[in-house]
């Protein structure tokens, strides 16, 4: 469960990236976060995630507050950014072990989920080389790997299907559907309408820093009766506030 | 010729406004150009008065002997040799390593455009040299010759064709081994190579100037200089005929030959980057494709068992060996911050070395000090012990003040540094974990040089023991405040790893902060009447006691600083 409170970021005390946002993140659910480039996506996530500061609010991930409690609010989520660049000097095998360490995760469980996650990605028989030997999707799916190895209560998933294969990208959304199926949460920003549609429980829409939809899928739904598709009412809210 | 212009501003532009804008937590931008435009006019200045002096100096001996033209094709020489060398390095990066070359080959210019365009980018590199070395000499050379204001035109004109050919010359030879040897394109190979190359010439043209002032018998002198002058001057210009045109048209600049070889020089520039725009354009395309700054083949690591990965390790442990991992891995930061360690001592020693005890006033022999060093006995010496604990306390907070691994330990994170902030681990601990390694580091080129200096001099045992006594105060104090510098003003936004610690001002800071270490240490040793033992305990515990004060700094600043850090 992650809940957010009255949300505000700015850049450089003038550029408002996120203004006054709450947004409660259910467990069993899979809630997408929706909005155009450069909405305020990344920076809520960088936010939940205790990458940025917030200038104002609450965030609380499993009941611990990031700012106050962050080592107890880091233990129990899982971050997979949209940008897949880590250690490019290390072994894919260094990392997950690095990962392992850090998260404390006994030597048998990481083995079984190492094995189980290693395989569904395809990665077994790459994990002795060097990450920069990676390709982007590659890199993609150690860092699943990596972020999944503790088993944490709350995904968050920044653009996650980015750069997949099919089958991965296939394997993922079953992965994340079984996980809120457990009453675990999973918080994922797409740009893709297509995917949060068919994959979400939830979904919020983030425009210039301020939520403009926020509601279940069936609400989404009823809501897009009125338009031809969920795309277009997207573009509308989104294009609404241009004006 | 607009749009290599236009190529060449941009490809100028990408690469120096990221090495000016590093990143700080504190937002101070306008203080670090500040800072940067300071350095650079000091280094300036700096290599502008070592080469108006050597030409001041080699002026004095040769102009008696009516030979002082030599000069000029010395200059001309030994500036089209570095800007062959550093042209290499630049080559390499602006031709091959800069990754642009995907982007630039579907815009609507012609092949030999974007060769010329990344031609003109290097040249404005090697334009910084002739401005730093070359404009300086000749117009030093011209006011003391009292030459008249055909000279100085010659002179610019000279600046400005100099370095076309040598960097000509280095282009072609990185196109061709590009083209033909695979496995030169490896980016950390070459870096590695590289590295060491420089390390190897910097330690010779050390070695060299240190016998040559070593030397202090004028003829001697006179001879040594004319010899080299035209042995090297005879052999650039024949690989690189112009400098021949130029320097004799500089030294009777008011002929009307000498407008003649002015021209000749213009049209030989001219001919070397025809000849460059041609040849380029059957080489660098193809050499170009498949450049990687990894080898996936090559380093195809051996088949991981899943057991291996399974055995859990302490935390703390795990993010050290990380650390570890990297510095050794990255050629960059393993020769700016691992074999410097153990390098540095070799330049200190050199002096002593090779011009040790040939001249009166300069530094004793290296035999004159061992035999000094292992006479010393503790009864009758002991006045001075706390002299030399001092000396080898300063040698080591200097070499560990210069390796830079904890000055640079979260701007070597660069992209990475998110994961600092996302991973259960304290940031004190992290921290911490980032000081654990410069210390291990900083400890073995310590042993490393102890050992060495043991071995070269022979002191007794127990003046071996109070050094060893100095060592944990030595290696922990420029470690734990150099991470003070980095904590502040962390430099993370770099797309190339030499902008991480050789373009990072926090290992200057650290260098100097060392200085002013053993300056404090130092001091009251030298101008307060101490006894031995006081004197012993002073050098060996002052620098713990601050090492504990920056310690329990470093540990309140680090969750803030941080958490200030724009990840």
């Amino acid at each position: 469960m992650i809940s957010i409170t009255n949300l505000s970021k700015s850049y450089n005390g003038k550029v408002k990236a996120v203004d006054n946002i709450s947004l409660e993140i259910p467990d069993g659910k899979i809630f997408g976060f929706l909005g155009p480039n450069g909405a305020g996506k990344t920076t809520t996530i960088k936010m939940i995630t205790g990458i940025l500061t917030p200038d104002s609010g609450n965030i609380l991930v499993s009941g611990h507050d990031i700012v106050k409690e962050p080592l107890d609010a880091k233990r129990s989520f899982a971050y997979v950014p949209d940008d897949p660049d880590v250690f490019p000097r290390l072994k894919g095998s260094e990392y997950l072990k690095f990962i392992g360490d850090i998260y404390n995760v006994p030597s048998d469980l990481r083995l079984e989920r190492m094995k189980d996650l290693s395989r569904k990605f395809g990665l077994e028989d790459v994990l002795g080389d060097r990450i920069q030997s990676y390709s982007h999707g590659m890199r993609q799916k150690l860092i699943l790997i990596g972020a999944l190895l503790h088993d944490p209560e709350n995904w968050i998933l920044d653009e996650p299907m980015t750069g997949l294969d099919p089958k991965s990208s296939f394997q993922l959304k079953d992965m994340m559907r079984r996980h809120a199926d457990d009453g675990k949460t999973v918080f994922f920003s797409t740009h893709v309408l297509d995917v949060a549609e068919k994959v979400c429980d939830h979904i919020a829409i983030i425009d210039k820093g301020r939520i403009l939809f926020n509601g279940t899928v069936e609400e989404m739904r009823g809501e897009v009766r009125n338009h031809a598709s969920l795309e277009s009412m997207f573009l509308e809210l989104t294009g609404d506030t241009e004006e | 010729m607009k749009r290599i212009f236009i190529l060449t501003r941009v490809m100028i532009k990408g690469i120096s406004s990221a090495d000016i804008s590093g990143d700080s937590a504190s937002g101070k931008k306008p203080l670090k150009k500040i800072g940067m435009t300071l350095l650079l006019a000091i280094v300036f200045v700096y290599m502008a008065g070592l080469s108006v002096t050597f030409v001041h100096f080699t002026y004095g001996i040769l102009s008696p002997l009516g030979i002082s033209n030599l000069i000029l094709e010395l200059v001309l020489s030994a500036t089209s040799f570095v800007v062959f060398f550093f042209g290499i390095f630049y080559v390499m990066s602006v031709y091959y390593f800069s990754k642009d070359v995907d982007k630039l080959l579907p815009l609507p210019v012609k092949p030999g455009e974007i060769i010329l365009a990344k031609f003109m980018s290097t040249l404005f590199y090697e334009y910084i040299i002739v401005l730093m070395f070359l404009l300086p000499a000749m117009i030093a050379f011209g006011v003391m010759s009292s030459a008249s204001f055909m000279f100085y035109l010659y002179a610019l004109i000279t600046a400005v064709l100099v370095p076309i050919a040598p960097l000509v010359l280095a282009s072609l030879i990185i196109m061709l081994v590009m083209r033909f040897t695979p496995a030169a394109r490896n980016k950390d190979r070459f870096s590695l190579f590289a590295g060491m190359i420089s390390l190897v010439l910097a330690l010779g043209v050390n070695f060299g100037m240190q016998s040559l002032m070593a030397k202090t018998d004028t003829n001697e002198l006179a001879e040594i200089i004319s010899g080299s002058a035209g042995n090297i001057s005879g052999a650039v210009s024949a690989i690189f005929p112009g400098n021949w045109f130029a320097s004799h048209a500089l030294n009777d600049p008011d002929s009307l030959l000498s407008l003649l070889m002015v021209f000749v020089f213009i049209l030989i520039s001219a001919v070397f980057t025809a000849i460059l725009y041609f040849i380029g354009n059957l080489l660098y395309f193809k050499g170009v494709i498949g450049v990687s700054s990894s080898s996936a083949r090559s380093r195809k690591g051996k088949t991981v068992t899943m057991n291996e990965l399974a055995t859990g390790g302490d935390p703390f442990r795990t993010y050290v060996l990380k650390e570890f991992r990297l510095l050794f891995r990255t050629p960059i930061f393993f020769m700016n911050n691992v074999i410097v360690g153990f390098l540095m001592p070799a330049f200190i020693a050199l002096p002593f070395i090779v011009g040790g005890g040939s001249s009166e006033g300069g530094p004793p022999s290296l035999s004159g000090i061992r035999e000094m060093v292992s006479g010393i006995t503790f009864q009758q010496d002991k006045g001075i012990a706390p002299y030399i604990i001092l000396g080898f306390f300063a040698f080591l907070v200097f070499t560990v003040g210069t390796n830079g691994i904890t000055e640079t330990a979260i701007s070597r994170e660069g992209k990475q540094a998110y994961f600092m902030k996302i991973i259960p681990m304290s940031y004190s601990r992290q921290i911490v974990a980032k000081i654990t390694t410069g210390v291990l580091l900083s400890l073995c080129s310590a042993v490393f040089l102890t050992v060495v200096i043991t071995a070269l001099l022979t002191p007794p045992v127990w003046l071996v023991l109070l050094c060893v006594t100095a060592i944990p105060g030595a290696v922990l104090l420029p470690n734990i405040f150099g991470m003070i510098f980095d904590l502040y003003m962390p430099k993370i936004k770099w797309d190339n790893e030499q902008k991480a610690v050789k373009q990072n001002l926090n290992v200057l800071f650290g260098m100097f902060a060392a200085m002013v270490m053993i300056a404090v240490i130092a001091v009251p040793v030298i101008f307060i009447d101490m006894s031995f033992i006081v004197s012993v305990i002073y050098i060996t515990v002052l620098p713990l006691l601050l090492a504990a004060i920056s310690a329990y700094f470093v540990n309140r600043i680090s969750s803030k600083c941080m958490l200030k850090l724009a990840a």
